[in-house]
């Protein structure tokens, strides 16, 4: 197989909002199957970046590729297929249950008036069963924990990307900030899992918790103020230079006293 | 990045050159009063008397009532925390308006006693309602705003009901109703000027927990206020002080609205400088509209009442204001109730079969003049061709007005928007009248093609504005308001002009079946055939796009169009609708509740529950109008409103305690 481009391929890309400037020029690329974590301070950017990426938002210069095609030339629906977006704020979903928000994953694929076929049922069916869910299925989303209710957006994405062909992308906008320590640890490590199994899908997460990030994501980009201050393998950036230009405090490294990672503190 | 535009702050010049105006054209309207015939001493003594006893205390008038509803509005902005509240947004002038027309009709004794008093028990029961209708979310803004629409249609449509029951005797009450400043004495300008002067001295003892008003009730709540006491305290000051004036000259909309505006534009940021300038700006603001009145004046009388006028200013700055009001609740349809169907389909049936029995009951049940009959044979086939119109168009528009509130609601996310609020039907109100004006006895295809005109009007207005914030749900809703209170100033100013066309009018504002007629029946049939068939093809985008654009967009649905399409079905759902039974009948508002209560919740079932459902409502409606009277009838709407709005709000309340 030839080795193709980068899976995403940010060219100049910008964003400014009544004036200001939001995102700086930023030219990046991201390869397929891995999973990259994108921190930095409030305000820094990330989030802008994410809804660039996800096309909820259109950059004001630069451009963006995704697979080789600029974004604005990839149809609606077949976005869908490859790129899957879960907002930092998940809406209500008005008394549906877990089963019933999983299969509106799969409109991509059947459209607005298609069947919803047995490959659809399938594909809702393991995006459960991966999310473990499955004893939850029936009940209403907006009764579930925190914890439940993330993983059963996380199933609508799955379910979203299921089948078809070609690198696919999940964008995670914290999906963590309403969890407790268990629960990040829960949905991080399925997290991990997809992008290491056969579905090898590549990830883009917003994590706030620089440590868990470090644990989670092969590669770290860190942005500060709308601009790009570093970015490189986790284990890179877990320095206590790197990681001062980008939360500007004195912060200190120590390994993990069980795995050895990297762990950073504040001094 | 969200922060209004700075417009540009008019300064001192500007103010005084308003006010010269103001002033010119009160004199133009002095110099061109009509001339009186007669020999020199008596016309000389005629115009004196026309001076001091017409035309400066009208001048009065005007400038005591704009102060005092420019107080009333700045007192209701700060208290709600809505930039767009006012005595007319509210539902507080429709509400003092009903009870005036209820005590004319029913008990004058009371009005003889205190007609401020009367206008201020409307008012305070109005915003009442209002508050508790949207008191589960938090006073909302939006929510605030549309639910006192729904109060003032149905206000509206009440007022109607009643004058139609007693006939002339209250059509009087509607010249006033649309705000006339024609005074005959000092006695408007003395009541209304001691009410304001007793409000602004309250207003100024207030000011300190106004001001913490500014932060939201949990920040106030722990600094100290007794928010509660606080928010009755003002609200109570402020619909008095709206009652007043409304007692004294009728509704004059978009002047509390207006001066507080005005007054954040001219540089007042603190409350204290909002409560002091908007009082004079609004002064300012009904002596010029007056002004205009009077002097366009003829000979007979002004054109236009003064309040009518400003209600056709007002509805434009409305929608100016629009991008100023941010909702406080993110769009979010009524907390789930849990409560599941474990077989729909079967329920749906089921319902579907209620609402074939209800048809059948109510073409053949009624009253006679020997008590209650089943028509059958010979009397079922003579009774047919009176009774299958009517039970046509009820279901009908029932279905039409269900779906369209059920799509309104998942559309925007709000409980409380029904088709009604869309402006639609009071557009279609519009058309009527213009017919009404412009043709001498219009027939009733004449009549269905201007109501058409009007509502289509309606339509591309709201869904204009819409488009530039790509169909958000928010902005529908309050350019649907906008239009809404506009088109109702609008007929004020038609009810105001009197003669028997008003009736026809009032007929329709009250809402009625009874002029439907068997090829009507079956257009309207084919029209809600036609409009319900794309349903089934639309269910999933009626299922994610209540989930918001992030994740429609995520999923590759194309989140605009998707708006478009439903908002314009609901609209068209509702402008057929409308004509056929009137602007109001809360069945579309109900409908959707009763739906979820029953536990039908999927993009499909939703949306045709809640047909079957505004069918049986406007069935029963119909029917129970029928003979509830027998032999008169109570108007569809009217009806509708009695029984509808103290259940809607009961469903409300009771959800209150899931949350």
């Amino acid at each position: 197989m030839v080795r193709a481009a980068a899976l995403w391929e940010l060219d100049g890309v910008g964003v400014h909002a009544g004036g200001r400037r939001i995102l700086a020029p930023l030219t990046l690329a991201l390869e397929a199957g891995r999973v990259y974590g994108l921190i930095g301070p409030n305000g820094s950017g990330k989030s802008t970046l994410m809804k660039v990426l996800a096309r909820q938002l259109a950059p004001s210069e630069g451009a963006v590729r995704f697979a080789g095609e600029a974004l604005g030339r990839w149809r609606g629906r077949a976005f869908a297929r490859r790129v899957a977006y879960m907002p930092q704020f998940t809406p209500p979903t008005d008394g549906m249950s877990v089963r019933e928000l999983v299969a509106l994953g799969r409109y991509p694929w059947h459209g607005a008036l298609g069947r919803f076929g047995a490959t659809d049922a399938a594909a809702a069916e393991a995006a459960i069963l991966r999310t473990g869910l499955e004893r939850l299925a029936d009940r209403a989303v907006d009764g579930l924990s925190g914890g439940e209710r993330q993983r059963a957006w996380l199933a609508v994405m799955l379910a979203q990307l299921k089948g078809g062909t070609g690198a696919r992308c999940l964008l995670l906008d914290e999906p963590t900030s309403a969890l407790d320590i268990a629960h990040q640890m829960e949905l991080l490590a399925i997290v991990r899992e997809l992008a290491a199994d056969s579905e090898g899908l590549t990830v883009i997460v917003v994590l706030h918790d620089i440590n868990l990030a470090a644990r989670t994501c092969d590669h770290l980009v860190a942005l500060r103020a709308g601009h790009m201050v570093a970015h490189g393998p986790a284990r890179e950036m877990m320095a206590p230079k790197t990681l001062k230009s980008v939360y500007d405090l004195p912060m200190g490294i120590l390994p993990h006293p069980v795995s050895g990672h990297p762990m950073g503190f504040v001094l | 990045m969200t922060l209004p535009r700075q417009p540009m702050r008019p300064r001192l010049p500007l103010w005084l050159a308003l006010a010269g105006a103001a002033l010119a054209l009160f004199a133009i309207g002095v110099l061109r009063r009509p001339e009186i015939a007669g020999d020199p001493e008596t016309v000389r003594r005629l115009e004196a008397a026309l001076l001091w006893h017409g035309l400066l205390p009208r001048a009065a008038t005007a400038l005591l009532a704009g102060a005092a509803l420019g107080l009333s509005g700045a007192l209701l902005q700060r208290v709600l925390r809505n930039p767009i509240a006012d005595p007319s947004t509210l539902g507080i002038a429709s509400g003092a308006q009903l009870a005036l027309v209820l005590a004319l009709a029913f008990a004058p004794g009371l009005l003889a006693f205190s007609r401020e008093a009367v206008a201020f028990a409307g008012g305070a029961g109005a915003v009442a309602l209002v508050v508790a209708l949207s008191w589960r979310r938090g006073l909302d803004p939006v929510t605030v705003v549309v639910a006192g629409m729904t109060v003032a249609l149905m206000a509206a449509a009440a007022s109607a009901a009643v004058v139609l029951a007693r006939g002339e005797y209250v059509l009087s009450v509607f010249i006033w109703g649309a705000g006339s400043l024609h005074q005959q004495n000092w006695n408007s300008a003395l009541v209304i000027g001691s009410r304001l002067v007793l409000g602004a001295i309250a207003a100024a003892l207030l000011l300190r927990p106004l001001a913490m008003l500014a932060l939201d009730d949990a920040g106030a709540r722990s600094l100290g206020v007794a928010l509660t006491a606080l928010r009755v305290l003002v609200i109570t000051l402020a619909v008095g002080l709206a009652a007043s004036v409304i007692s004294q000259v009728g509704i004059i909309g978009f002047v509390g609205l207006a001066a507080p505006a005005f007054a954040r534009i001219s540089g007042a940021r603190t409350p204290s400088e909002i409560l002091w300038r908007a009082p004079l700006i609004g002064a300012l603001l009904l002596s010029l509209a007056d002004g205009i009145v009077l002097a366009t004046a003829t000979g007979s009388g002004d054109l236009i009442p003064t309040g009518a006028m400003v209600g056709l200013i007002g509805g434009p700055l409305l929608l100016w204001l629009l991008p100023q009001v941010r909702p406080t609740v993110p769009p979010a349809a009524a907390a789930a109730d849990g409560r599941r169907r474990a077989r729909p389909g079967r329920a749906l049936l089921l319902l579907a079969g209620c609402a074939l029995v209800l048809a059948a009951l109510a073409l053949t049940l009624g009253p006679g003049p020997d008590g209650w009959s089943l028509a059958t044979g010979d009397l079922l086939a003579g009774l047919l061709p009176f009774r299958v119109p009517h039970v046509v168009a009820a279901a009908c528009a029932g279905a039409l007005l269900g779906t369209a509130g059920a799509l309104m609601q998942r559309l925007t996310g709000n409980p409380l928007a029904g088709p009604e609020v869309l402006g639609v039907g009071a557009g279609a109100g519009v058309g009527i009248a213009a017919a009404l004006i412009l043709f001498d006895m219009p027939d009733r295809g004449t009549q269905m093609a201007a109501s058409a005109i009007g509502a289509i009007g309606a339509i591309a207005f709201i869904l204009a504005v819409a488009a530039r914030t790509g169909f958000g749900p928010e902005r529908m809703l309050l350019a649907g308001v906008a239009l809404g209170a506009t088109c109702l100033a609008i007929l004020a100013a038609v009810f105001a002009a009197g003669g028997w066309n008003t009736f026809l009018l009032l007929t329709w504002m009250a809402g009625s079946t009874d002029r439907v007629d068997p090829p009507e029946a079956v257009l309207l049939a084919l029209a809600t055939l036609f409009l319900l068939a794309p349903l089934p093809l639309l269910g999933r985008w009626i299922a994610i796009l209540p989930l918001g654009a992030p994740v429609a967009r995520s999923l590759g649905l194309p989140v605009a169009a998707g708006r478009l399409a439903l908002a314009l079905l609901a609209a068209l759902m509702t402008a057929v609708a409308a004509f056929f039974v009137g602007p109001l009948s809360l069945a579309g508002l109900l409908a959707p509740h009763l739906a979820r209560l029953l536990g039908f919740a999927g993009g499909r079932l939703f949306p045709a529950a809640s047909a079957l459902l505004g069918a049986v409502l406007l069935m029963l409606a119909d029917f129970l109008g029928r003979t509830v009277a027998y032999p008169y009838q109570v108007p569809v709407g009217f009806f509708a409103a009695l029984v509808g709005g103290p259940y809607l709000i009961w469903l409300l309340q009771r959800r209150s305690g899931h949350a």
